[in-house]
């Protein structure tokens, strides 16, 4: 029965009080660990996916109205560094039954690796490289919402492109990608390069996707593209756009943990009346430690430490209570987005949260730093309580 | 103690609750303090177990005088020289009685160990053996008043400061409660400083002072 155990025990007599005030402090935790396990879980699946595309990747997107075209191609290929250029066509098309742009991607079916990362079917395969109406589609177009099909393999699919109706044969249905690449997989309609260019003659890219031939020389290779083309082209490598998520997801969590601190101030001021209020129920009590012979800072030292328990039992609390709240968090957006309708916008981003303990540590920190400080206050004027006018009291 | 003087100052007017006391505690011996409400017998035991201090005069214990302490050397002699004793037990509720009695121990740094063993020893010399790990409100007052006394004995003080110890307690405990006393001066040789309104309880005790307004008015050897 030291100091630790006899702040232990005031604590535990003031049970109903003691849990609510840890309570208090966990609400901080929990609200930083569960924020910032999104935006954690969200940047690894957006690196994830650009990984995919490799690291060696880099997009040439055109700039102004003047399209690239096969001399272009040809051009970038020969460019030293260069492995592979892949022209990429696109333009936005509509699908009568759903409300939102849909894709349409002119890609030959061998470079469709390259494209997607890795080729994933969901049933089917893709289409052979001749210039026919032949289709592979993106998974939320071949599935609804509700899990209901609305294309399969085999199955025609009419597409609208402006004012020409447009069928394609489905060869087969993509699986699940998320955002992925560099137009969303899920909302594409992938058709053969021949078929596209017989569809819209000499239309050109509007994007080149560029293989280095090592890591090492992308951003040589991106330098090179860009004094070649000038300002007609933006060229994007996979590297630098990882780069750019990292630090905006860096942003977005110091906005949420400074967010979250809010609450850590009320939890702050929380302990603070809950041991002030302490301190002044127990002035009989302290009296009689003193009267016992403990010293000023034993007493100060029995209030810091309880402080300090609140503290850490918070912060395990918060962290039990975020960890749910984390793998809770996704359930509950897509939830609310389908009964708003929000889904379809623009493509869900699918991820696992992830509880970092770099926010872990902060949110700990954090709280039992409140606690210590809203402690000290009621420490002190408890350690400077009068023995004998502590004992006359109550 | 010599020449003692405590004056209370409210705002501007001053309260003198002791006027120069002159006395002195012999080792092994049981003096009862007695005097009408507010003639400063409390305050003369709270400065003499350093809860208090003078305003003026020196309070010798052993050779040192207390009344120069600084509230950490104060805070030892409480600790180690002096047990106290309280009208109303001060008990701590969420402790059980064993380690109430070890509280001072505790304080103290004594291993966890060696304080058990001595609480135990304590609680079986004021007959609650059986009672060691019943929590307060489980005791009767007597029964509590005997656990405050084991505690007051664990650091093997050589002063006890007892505060109207018997006046919460029926007579049979307070008769209890004498007799340990007693026996505690007879044969470990403590010295015993009790207040109390208690005439009868007076013939325990080997001497008697007798206070008024803050002053001495009598010392006697109580007629047993």
């Amino acid at each position: 029965m030291d100091l630790l155990s006899l702040s232990w025990r005031q604590l535990k007599e003031r049970r109903l009080r003691s849990i609510l005030t840890v309570l208090a402090v966990a609400v901080g935790v929990t609200t930083i660990i569960s924020a910032s396990a999104q935006v954690e879980g969200a940047r690894v699946s957006i690196l994830e996916n650009l990984g995919k595309l490799g690291p060696d990747s880099i997009i040439v997107t055109v700039r102004g109205r003047v399209p690239f075209t096969d001399v272009d191609v040809v051009k970038i290929s020969s460019l030293y560094g260069v492995a592979k250029a892949t022209p990429v066509l696109r333009m936005n098309v509509r699908i009568a039954g759903i409300d939102n742009p849909i894709t349409l991607v002119g890609i030959s079916s061998r470079d469709l690796p390259e494209f997607l990362g890795e080729l994933r079917l969901y049933e089917g395969g893709p289409y052979p490289d001749l210039p026919i109406p032949q289709a592979l589609i993106g998974n939320k177009i071949a599935i609804d919402e509700t899990g209901q099909t609305r294309y399969r393999e085999g199955q025609p699919i009419l597409v609208q492109l402006g004012q020409r109706q447009l069928v394609f044969t489905v060869t087969g249905v993509l699986d699940t990608y998320g955002a992925a690449g560099i137009f969303p997989p899920d909302t594409s309609i992938f058709i053969p390069r021949e078929y596209y260019n017989h569809l819209v003659r000499g239309s050109g890219y509007s994007v080149i996707l560029v293989k280095a031939e090592n890591m090492e020389i992308v951003d040589q290779v991106s330098e090179t593209i860009g004094e070649v083309f000038g300002g007609r082209a933006t060229i994007t490598t996979i590297k630098h756009i990882a780069e750019m998520v990292t630090r905006i997801t860096d942003q977005i969590n110091l906005l949420l943990t400074a967010i979250a601190s809010t609450s850590f101030i009320a939890a702050g001021l929380g302990t603070l009346n809950i041991m002030m209020i302490s301190v002044l129920e127990r002035v009989r009590e302290i009296g009689i430690l003193k009267a016992l012979g403990m010293k000023d800072r034993g007493v100060l030292l029995i209030y810091v430490v309880q402080g300090l328990l609140i503290g850490i039992f918070g912060s395990l609390v918060g962290f039990a209570m975020g960890s749910l709240v984390a793998h809770l968090i996704p359930g509950i957006i897509s939830g609310m987005s389908q009964r708003t309708g929000v889904a379809g916008e623009f493509p869900r981003l699918a991820y696992s949260p992830i509880i970092s303990p770099a926010y872990l540590g902060i949110a700990s920190l954090i709280s039992i730093l409140v606690t210590l400080l809203a402690s000290a206050y009621p420490a002190w004027r408890a350690s400077k309580l009068k023995p004998v006018e502590a004992l006359r009291y109550g | 103690m010599r020449d003692v003087w405590k004056i209370y100052r409210v705002e501007d007017v001053e309260y003198p609750a002791l006027r120069g006391v002159d006395m002195d505690v012999y080792g092994g011996e049981f003096l009862a303090v007695v005097g009408p409400s507010g003639s400063g017998k409390s305050t003369l035991l709270h400065i003499i177990g350093g809860l208090d201090t003078p305003t003026k005069g020196r309070v010798i214990v052993e050779g040192s005088d207390i009344s120069g302490f600084s509230g950490e050397k104060l805070a030892d002699y409480r600790n180690r020289m002096v047990g106290f004793i309280f009208q109303f037990y001060n008990l701590l509720p969420y402790l059980r009685a064993v380690e109430n009695v070890e509280l001072p121990m505790a304080i103290a740094n004594i291993s966890p160990n060696k304080r058990r063993e001595r609480a135990l020893e304590l609680l079986g010399l004021v007959g609650l053996g059986d009672k060691a790990f019943k929590r307060p409100t489980e005791l009767s007052g007597g029964e509590q008043q005997r656990v405050a006394i084991a505690r007051s004995l664990i650091n093997d003080p050589r002063l006890i400061l007892a505060d109207e110890p018997t006046g919460n307690i029926d007579s049979s405990s307070a008769g209890v409660i004498m007799e340990i006393f007693r026996r505690l001066v007879d044969e470990k040789g403590v010295s015993i400083v009790m207040v109390t309104h208690n005439l009868e309880l007076i013939r325990f005790c080997d001497r008697l002072i007798k206070l008024r307004d803050g002053k001495i008015v009598e010392v006697e050897a109580p007629s047993k």
